[in-house]
Parts: structure tokens; sequence; C-alpha cells
């Protein structure tokens, strides 16, 4: 469906430096719209048509925050993006970037096109991971029906608190050393936020969501080290990636800080 | 690019990986935090859309609701720290 007679609303998924790769005919983007390029500056950035009234000022707002909404934009989205990260260095944009036409977005690469050249000769020969980590459930507390006594009853109350918490000082040092160890092997390191039971799906308590920009060639070095920190039975690990350094675009804290 | 591998602790403590598909959870992480900003003629607050309500919406519209701690016997300054 072309639309060089209209001015349409073109959102635009990731940019990379030239020379850009083909894109697959058959990828399709947000609101199944297909795939473009849009070149300028020695830059080309991957667009789709979108439709005007979903993201229409007052529009996208409301939309946003209609989950499955945002889950299909989500989703959409990152395809697009990570089709073209296979194929070339792309720097991914935010969720919903859109412009009036085609005719903005490259008036923006030109404006914008030191500060990509510069993202994307960070991105290069690196990809994110992410590391979730997982603390087993504790065998629920035994009911402190029966207790003797009031004072057995706080006696067992107490124990059982301070096992608890033991348990949980362990599980936060155990994560601590698997982002101490995955980022000691990665150029940067970034923590994203702990998510309830709820939203992960399972049932046990998340106490690492890290991502971590590694090189290519660092690759099997990164797992080995977080293999070796992986010591404690309780916590389970989970690996994601690689994707498109997403959790890297702004200027990166050095690998290693605690977050 | 993304193939989403997931590990357990086994005998080997990261043994070979089954691809899944990508969880939503990371997805947003991701796409709600990160990506090049740039501004756009339609500006988006994305800041708006937290993932604690996301999760909140998770919570309520979830077809099997975590059951809240009920009947626990608590008595009076034993509950600091129980939470």
């Amino acid at each position: 469906m072309p639309d060089t007679t209209t001015v349409t609303t073109t959102y635009v998924y990731a940019v990379g430096e030239d020379p850009p790769p083909d894109v697959p005919d058959d990828l399709t983007g947000v609101a199944g719209g297909s795939v473009r390029l849009v070149r300028e500056a020695g830059l080309w950035a991957a667009v789709g048509g979108v439709p005007e009234d979903d993201f229409a000022e007052d529009a996208i707002a409301t939309r946003l925050e209609d989950l499955s909404w945002l889950a299909a934009t989500a989703r959409a989205h990152h395809h697009v993006v990570d089709e073209m990260g296979r194929r070339a260095v792309v720097a991914p944009l935010a969720l919903a970037t859109v412009y009036r036409g085609d005719g903005r977005v490259r008036q923006t690469l030109a404006e914008r096109a030191a500060d990509f050249v510069e993202l994307l000769g960070r991105f290069r020969g690196r990809a994110e991971w992410g590391v979730k980590v997982w603390a087993a459930e504790r065998a629920p507390e035994k009911p402190p029906a029966r207790a003797a006594s009031g004072t057995e009853y706080l006696r067992r109350r107490r124990s059982a608190l301070d096992r608890t918490s033991r348990d949980e000082s362990a599980d936060h040092a155990g994560a601590e050393e698997l982002h101490r160890a995955a980022a000691g092997v990665a150029v940067a390191a970034r923590r994203h936020r702990l998510h309830a039971p709820a939203l992960t799906g399972r049932p046990e308590r998340m106490v690492l969501n890290g991502a971590y920009l590694v090189e290519d060639a660092d690759r099997d070095r990164w797992r080995a080290a977080l293999a070796e920190a992986s010591g404690d039975d309780r916590l389970s690990v989970e690996i994601t990636g690689p994707w498109v350094p997403y959790s890297f675009v702004s200027p990166d804290p050095p690998a290693g800080e605690v977050t | 690019m993304s193939e989403v591998r997931e590990t357990d602790r086994g005998a080997d403590p990261l043994p070979a990986l089954a691809q899944r598909e990508i969880a939503l959870v990371d997805l947003l992480d991701r796409l709600l935090a990160g990506g090049v900003v740039l501004v756009g003629d339609v500006t988006v607050s994305l800041a708006g859309v937290d993932l604690i309500r996301i999760s909140l919406r998770a919570l309520i519209t979830s077809i099997s609701p975590v059951e809240p701690a009920s009947g626990r016997v608590t008595l009076p300054g034993q509950d600091e720290g129980a939470s």
C-alpha cells in the first residue's frame, strides 16, 4: 500500500547506518503495516504506516493503557526491531515514535545523525542479554496452632521470622553475586525493576532482573562467569537474549556498578 | 535475534537452553524503559504507562487471583518485619 500521495502517520522502529539491509518482503509491524526504509544523512530508518486514529495525540495515551493493545503493539514493534537487528547494527526507537509523514523522519535523521552514529558505534559487535534470578518458594510456615502457651507461641513466631529473614538475605546475596559476575564481563549493566508473581506468572520471588551489554566475542566467557557464580541451589537463573540493546541507549554507568 | 532461553540449576549450572515465546514483561521492561527517545510529532508520555499499573490490571483480570493471606494470627507487636 504505497502512501505517496497523502500525508500519513509514519511509525519509526529502528535506525541504522548505510548500507541498509534488505527488508524482508513479508515483514509486517504495528497494525499489520508493511515495513520500508527511509534514508537520509547516511542513515536509514525502518518505518511503517499506522492508522492515524490510533496514533493521534489524544488517542494514543488511552490506547497505551489498554493492556491488550499495548501487548500487541510491543510485540509488533519488537518483531520489526529484532528482524532488522539480525541483519544490521540498529538503534531501537522508543515504543510509539510517530511522525507526520516520511519527510519529518528524514528531517529528524539529519538533525540527530551524530547521536545515532555514536550510539550505533557503541552497539557494533555487542548484544544485550537479560538475566533473571528467582528464589525458590519456601516451605509454608507451620501454623502456630496449639502452642502450649503465649510464650511458646511468641518463640515459634520469632524463630520463623528469623528464618525467613535469613533466607531472604541469602537470596539477596546470591543475586548480587550473580549480578557482579555478569556485569564483570559486560561492557555495561542495567537493572530493571523486580516484578511480582502476578506479572511474571511464576510463583517464585524475582530477586534479580538485570540487562548486560556483552561483546559478541565474550559471549561464552560471560556465560561461564554466570555459571561459575551460580552456587546457590535455591536460586534459578533465566537468561534471555540476544536482544537488540534496548536497555543501553542512554549513556552507560560503568559496568559492575550496582545501581 | 531474540531466542529466549531458559535455564534451571541442575547438575549443569547452565544447561542447554529451551526456546520459548518472549515474556511480555521482558519486552515491556525494555520497550517502556529503553529505546531511543526522539521528539516525534505526537508526544507520548510513556512514563504514564507504568508497569505497576499494568501488573495491577493483570492481577485484577487474572483468572485465578492470588489468595490473600488470611487467617493469620497476629499478636500485638509481632507483625513488624513480617512483610
